[in-house]
């Protein structure tokens, strides 16, 4: 008896205890195997837990990240977050999805992971000081006091990024956002996935120079003409609208392209979803993403 | 304690302890069904007797076990590589008769038998490149080369 031969169900139910990790590998062994662990039930059953839509606000952290993240990985104990996006996917979660754009190179995108998944404490930590923690920023760029001052931070970072600039996961995995005139309010219980809104952004601006890190320097809210990006962010001009994450990147990608690259002083762009706003009375939702722009100093 | 008699594919009849029985979901309800202790053997066509006995020694070793949690997600999964070490000796036969106690145990529905054995077959896929894991199980390669590219491709965000 080979195990080809055993039924496709318990074929099914011995890789899903194969590691994440050996996901990869298993699905290279054999057509059968590769459509098992493609499959969506798998990956649901996989990575999903049962209450992580009807209980978002309540979700520990690793449950956003377990889309992507073995389980067998996670701690025993959750810290719990009231601040969680209500998203089906691990990519709008906050500050997990990062794309670098430079001028003159092509833009890349990342998973941002902590290898060891194991100190969620940390990873709440960590979570609200993007990207002034960003180890690869502060070590690459950052000079003496920009380092001193985030000494204490960067030594608590331990995070892993993927580049997942050519994975489908950007447009085939993911159903982020789309245009609605459903209310926020209306079963968020569901998830984005049963039931798309209306999603508007709201971009923030930091500079950040070899120098020193200007903490306040570019605020740009899409509904404040005033309070924007030098190089012009305007909300008339904004049409990001789109289905999946890949749309999104894309629409960033175009005003981060048109708006900041040209300035020659640039030397790197990074931006990041870092929150995620609704209101009870609104049908609007705001993504907001951060940008962070390197520069020279002038 | 009241025993039953299965019956192997093979016709070979074997006592069993109800209660040790009883650790196979089938019979169970079979028994509960039946309404009394059946005096002549409960056939099991599915399962020959190398292998019945087998499952049997397993149940018998977890006849004290409490019931396995009803929520599935509440399974023992996170601990997926995390086998008891006399059930690691248990399941230390050939690659034929684990997937016959495994076949058997879906069969019987026996999951926490089920679960060994699935774990025992998945840790001898951990940290095994594709060859390996053919060589292993003696499996053909027979993705088409646009299969194998498509795989590739997919995969490549996750690789170095």
């Amino acid at each position: 008896m080979s195990i080809l031969s055993l039924p496709v169900e318990i074929q099914t139910e011995i890789l899903l205890n194969i590691r994440w990790p050996d996901h990869f590998t298993a699905s290279k062994v054999c057509p059968l195997w590769a459509s098992i662990l493609r499959a969506k039930e798998f990956r649901e059953r996989r990575y999903y837990t049962k209450n992580d839509f009807r209980y978002y606000h309540k979700l520990p952290i690793y449950d956003s990240l377990t889309p992507y993240l073995p389980r067998a990985s996670e701690p025993g104990g959750y810290v719990y977050s009231d601040d969680i996006i209500p998203c089906q996917n691990v990519l709008l979660q906050y500050c997990v999805l990062v794309a670098q754009f430079r001028p003159g190179r092509e833009s890349t995108v990342f998973l941002r992971v902590l290898p060891r998944c194991n100190s969620n404490a940390t990873e709440l930590q960590n979570l609200l000081q993007w990207p002034h923690d960003h180890r690869d920023l502060i070590t690459k760029y950052a000079l003496k006091d920009m380092a001193n001052y985030h000494r204490s931070i960067s030594s608590l970072i331990t995070y892993d990024l993927i580049d997942i600039t050519n994975s489908p996961l950007l447009s085939w995995d993911t159903t982020i956002f789309s245009e609605t005139s459903r209310g926020l309010n209306n079963d968020i219980s569901a998830g984005v996935h049963h039931s798309p809104r209306l999603l508007e952004f709201l971009y923030k601006f930091w500079k950040v120079t070899r120098y020193g890190y200007q903490r306040t320097a570019h605020h740009l809210s899409t509904r404040s003409a005033a309070n924007r990006y030098e190089g012009g962010f305007e909300r008339e001009n904004w049409d990001g609208f789109g289905q999946t994450f890949q749309d999104l990147l894309e629409a960033v990608k175009a005003r981060v392209e048109a708006d900041i690259l040209p300035d020659p002083a640039v030397i790197s762009c990074w931006s990041m979803v870092t929150d995620y706003l609704w209101y009870e009375t609104s049908p609007v939702g705001i993504i907001v993403v951060h940008v962070e722009i390197l520069v020279e100093k002038p | 304690m009241s025993q039953i008699i299965l019956l192997s594919s093979d016709n070979v009849e074997m006592k069993v302890d109800k209660e040790v029985a009883e650790r196979s979901i089938l019979i169970k309800n079979m028994l509960e069904d039946v309404g009394e202790t059946p005096d002549q053997a409960i056939p099991i066509p599915n399962v020959n007797e190398g292998v019945l006995r087998k499952v049997i020694e397993w149940c018998e070793h977890h006849r004290n076990d409490p019931p396995p949690p009803a929520d599935e997600d509440s399974d023992s999964r996170k601990k997926s590589t995390d086998i008891e070490e006399w059930d690691q000796k248990f399941m230390q036969v050939d690659q034929e008769m684990l997937f016959e106690i495994i076949l058997a145990a879906n069969y019987l529905d026996i999951k926490p038998l089920l679960d060994v054995g699935c774990k025992t077959v998945a840790n001898m896929i951990k940290g095994k490149s594709p060859e390996e894991i053919r060589k292993t199980f003696n499996i053909q390669n027979d993705f088409t080369p646009e299969e194998e590219d498509q795989i590739r491709r997919e995969n490549e965000w996750a690789e170095e």
